[in-house]
């Protein structure tokens, strides 16, 4: 297949830094295909290198190294920031249970009604260039013992991250904060009852070879995370590599969350009976509690305390709210 | 002569005082990670500070512990053939080597000035469920990297004194002495 | 320029820096800092923070502390006089007696460097002062010390497993195995050695082996030691604990036991604390610009190279196996574990179908073989940490020369896991399926 592809005049070279070890989902079936679809359109003009997890930074330096332009591209998260960028609040992953419940819905939120829009402009004035959230795979969480409801959660010792945790302290459980490599060992030894993310790690970490009980709905309907672009990379970029860039990110948000949802289905489908995980979904009842008792309150505390650093949190929340509503979850 | 003497144990002093204060900071590290062990196990309540804490604690005493170290020659090197050198061999070796000491600890200086200052001026807090504030912790870089710099300082004022005349600034005086607490 | 050409410059000036005498922390730092230009130099200041936020590391000071306590306060010299009137008449028992206690470390530590501070602290004194050969007693306490990433808990294995799609459980019972093979093959080795030359590890004299007195009341030395091991390895399999925590409750552990000997006093507990942080302070230095020195090495291209090799060769099986190890150990030569595996899972992983490799059995070689990398000069950060923490007496060149042996068991061990995988895969099937 010798198509005539013009030999590239300057090649850019970018560095894209992963938060995921190779072979995670996001490392095998979504970042590769971008490179290449990328290099292809731009005829090999703009040249993408993946690294895997702090192969050059850690995740938590990833955004001081996307301004200093030492690293170009990261698939990251706002709510790593939070306590630095406001807007971080408004990130997908930070958001309470039950906001979203399908991956239409996400897109509905994020990049219909403007939640995109808000945070883009917020991490413009911190030398982001920002591509707009996409689905890392619904938030669950997992068990040693069956917890057929919220009034199960008591004393339940569990790892969990950002407002997940104070959910799970709000309903009586007590949120354990452990360093992540020792989850596993954590859980096998009793020191930890369960733990709670993306439903991807409880396959990946193998934790359910010590957690036979898998708790559904997922409470964040998809967890997110964000593609950002260093602002000096992307500035320096000619117009037609920005739209082969922008292209290949719509791309890539749905390559995620198609990977995500089919992965998702063969877990529950073909691997739960083979690893025998008993999968306990709670009903209308619990869900309608999180998100009165916990979600919507936790949401005006943010619009509150967040709300006078940077006024697009405040109309960020309303936007969230107004969907809720429209959905029918809130009243 | 007398200025560089009085400034080599200025800065001498100032690291001693710096790494015996800060050596303390792992009793509190440990007693932290305990109460959260019985916190957790005997009342089932464990606390959402306590990794957060202990893991500061520890990142600050092993960054500013750096001088310290430094300023005792715990600073481990090959002496393989080094230690085969004369004394102004060695001067003049390391005044040339020592450049890369000064390129690693000056653009650890450099850039982590604006890093941390940035950290300071929006206040940052940490993105855990406890969010405690991070900018002090950021903070030490820029400071332990000066404090390391003004140790290594020493050293090349040192090795300068040797190159020049063929002697030791502090002759006959140990300046690698044991500790005598 | 080419990822070859990098590499031989890269290395080619570690080690002119390194002869030159240049403290290694600054030699890594140094050569991260200017190698890959301006760009890159933010990289030192967010090694320094990721090492500095690196939660399971807290074990480390932790640990460090609980040698020195039990170090200052004779706790540790108690225990090896009642090893030393037991064993006494046992040629090198005291190095024998010193890689059991590594092993048992190793299994109450996830990270890499606590066998190697805790007995450089502890054992080695203690060794010298009854005339055993310094390359000797230098060595057991390395060699035994890195069997902390193989032996469970280990951070690295877990990494493996998430990485390769394995059981986290069965990558653990895997190394446990291969920990325990590694660690009698290094027992043997010293047995034969000093049974052949006594002079290494010299017997307790003649007259004062059948002084039961002495014996009996040495026993006292290892009651405290007996139940601090048993509190800490029970506090992380009971569930109390994390491996993390259990360091604070091993140093805490420690201290009780001085309270107990009636040695707790304001002189133990800052000398301790002094001891701490200047081992902590040029330790971690070296780990976090060694970390820095990696992501230049990586970000200029380094697993271009490995591609390189694996590309270029349509090979058999055991000649991939065979060239898998190779690549490991070579890369074991420069940088840790950890970096490997960034570096060559991508790599290799693919491979695992096609060649039919076990992934539970080639992730225990990883560990086996990574972690006699932590021994091979020059970059060794196991050497670099014994020299930090051993008697001035100790040179480098000593060190260097003390780890051969010792590398040798460890490929010893490599080559037999190899050759009886079932030696590796027995114990995950029996407990796993
Ligand atoms: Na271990
Ligand atoms: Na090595």
């Amino acid at each position: 297949p010798s198509q005539a592809i013009a030999k590239p005049s300057e090649v850019i070279n970018w560095k894209f830094q992963s938060h995921h070890t190779p072979g995670a989902l996001s490392t095998e079936y979504v970042i590769p295909p971008f490179i290449e679809r990328v290099r292809e359109m731009s005829g090999g003009r703009l040249n993408i290198t993946l690294h895997y997890a702090g192969e050059l930074v850690d995740y938590q330096e990833v955004f001081p190294s996307l301004q200093a332009n030492m690293i170009q591209m990261a698939n990251t998260s706002g709510l790593f920031w939070r306590g630095s960028i406001p807007v971080g609040w408004l990130q997908s992953g930070n958001l309470p249970p039950f906001v979203c419940r399908s991956n239409d819905e996400f897109n509905e939120l994020y990049h219909r009604r403007g939640i995109d829009a808000l945070i883009r402009e917020g991490l413009a004035e911190q030398g982001i260039h920002f591509l707009g959230n996409h689905n890392v795979g619904n938030t669950y969480f997992w068990s040693k013992k069956p917890i057929n409801s919220v009034d199960d959660l008591k004393g339940f010792k569990v790892r969990f991250f950002g407002s997940m945790s104070d959910t799970m302290e709000h309903f009586g459980a007590a949120p354990v904060m452990l360093p992540h490599p020792e989850t596993y060992t954590a859980i096998a030894m009793g020191t930890l009852d369960g733990s709670g993310t993306a439903w991807w790690l409880y396959r990946d970490l193998k934790l359910h070879e010590v957690c036979p009980y898998f708790i559904g709905p997922a409470w964040q309907t998809p967890q997110g995370m964000e593609l950002w672009v260093s602002k000096k990379a992307w500035d320096a970029l000619p117009d037609d590599l920005k739209a082969i860039v922008e292209t290949a990110a719509v791309a890539f948000t749905k390559d995620y969350a198609d990977i995500c949802w089919m992965q998702e289905r063969e877990m529950f489908n073909k691997s739960f009976p083979e690893w025998g995980t008993t999968y306990i979904e709670w009903g209308k009842e619990d869900i309608d509690r999180i998100t009165n008792e916990f979600s919507l309150p936790y949401l005006d505390k943010i619009a509150k305390e967040i709300g006078p650093k940077d006024p697009r949190v405040v109309k960020g929340i309303e936007i969230i709210k107004q969907f809720m509503k429209d959905y029918g979850y809130i009243d | 002569m007398s200025f560089l003497k009085t400034f080599i144990i200025f800065v001498d002093n100032l690291n001693d005082w710096m790494g015996k204060i800060l050596g303390f900071l792992i009793y509190p590290t440990m007693f932290i990670l305990v109460y959260e062990v019985i916190m957790r196990y005997a009342f089932n309540k464990p606390t959402i500070w306590a990794h957060d804490t202990s893991c500061m604690l520890y990142g600050a005493h092993f960054i500013l512990g750096g001088a310290y170290a430094l300023r005792w020659g715990a600073f481990v090197n090959v002496e393989v053939f080094y230690q085969r050198f004369s004394l102004r061999t060695k001067a003049v070796v390391d005044l040339v080597t020592w450049m890369l000491f000064y390129a690693f600890v000056g653009i650890l200086l450099w850039k982590s000035v604006p890093w941390a200052w940035a950290s300071v001026m929006v206040q940052e807090y940490s993105n855990s469920p406890w969010g405690p504030p991070v900018w002090p912790i950021k903070l030490t870089i820029p400071v332990a990297a000066t404090l390391v710099l003004l140790q290594g300082l020493t050293k090349t004022i040192k090795d300068f004194y040797i190159a020049v005349t063929g002697r030791e600034l502090f002759a006959g005086v140990a300046t690698e002495v044991t500790e005598d607490n | 320029m080419g990822i070859g050409l990098i590499s031989i410059l890269l290395f080619g000036s570690m080690l002119l820096f390194l002869g030159l005498g240049l403290p290694v922390a600054f030699v890594l730092g140094g050569l991260a800092a200017i190698f890959w230009g301006p760009e890159s130099f933010f990289i030192i200041v967010a090694r320094t923070y990721s090492m500095m936020s690196t939660t399971t590391l807290v074990a480390c000071p932790l640990f460090v502390l609980m040698a020195a306590v039990l170090e200052q306060s004779g706790v540790a010299e108690d225990m090896y006089e009642m090893m030393y009137r037991w064993m006494g008449s046992l040629k090198g028992g005291l190095a024998v007696g010193t890689v059991i206690v590594c092993t048992l470390l190793a299994a109450m530590s996830g990270i890499a460097s606590t066998g190697v501070v805790v007995m450089g602290v502890m054992a080695l004194p203690a060794m010298l002062k009854r005339g055993y050969d310094k390359s000797l007693a230098v060595g057991c306490i390395l060699a035994g010390g890195v069997l902390g990433p193989l032996i469970p808990p280990s951070i690295v294995l877990v990494l493996y497993g998430t990485i390769a799609q394995v059981s986290i459980g069965g990558l653990f019972a895997g190394g446990m195995s291969a920990g325990l093979l590694c660690s009698s093959l290094i027992i043997v080795y010293i047995l034969i050695r000093c049974y052949l030359n006594p002079s290494l590890g010299p017997p307790i004299p003649y007259e004062e082996r059948t002084n039961w007195e002495a014996k009996m009341t040495s026993l006292k030395g290892i009651i405290l030691p007996f139940l601090l091991i048993v509190s800490v390895l029970g506090s992380i399999y009971t569930g109390i604990a994390t491996p993390t925590e259990a360091a604070a409750v091993g140093a805490f552990g420690a201290m009780v036991c001085s309270a107990i000997h009636r040695r707790l006093n304001w002189q133990l507990i800052r000398n301790s604390a002094y001891a701490t942080i200047k081992i902590q302070g040029f330790m971690m230095w070296i780990l976090f610009s060694a970390q820095a020195f990696a992501s230049v090495y990586m970000g200029m291209g380094a697993s271009r190279l490995v591609i390189g090799l694996v590309e270029k060769y349509e090979i058999g099986w055991w000649t991939m196996l065979i060239a898998i190890q190779i690549v490991w150990f070579a890369l074991g030569f420069v940088i840790d574990a950890w970096s490997i595996l960034m570096i060559t899972a991508p790599i290799i992983l693919p491979l695992l179908p096609i060649y039919g490799f076990n992934p539970l059995w080639l992730g225990v070689l990883y560990a086996v073989n990574t972690q006699t990398g932590y021994l091979t000069p020059p970059f060794g950060t196991m050497l670099f940490m014994m020299k930090g923490i051993a008697p001035k007496s100790v040179t480098m060149s000593d060190i260097y020369s003390s780890v051969v042996p010792f590398v040798i068991t460890q490929l010893v061990t490599l080559a037999l896991c190899i050759t009886f995988p079932k030696l590796i895969t027995w114990l995950p099937e029996v407990l796993f399926g």
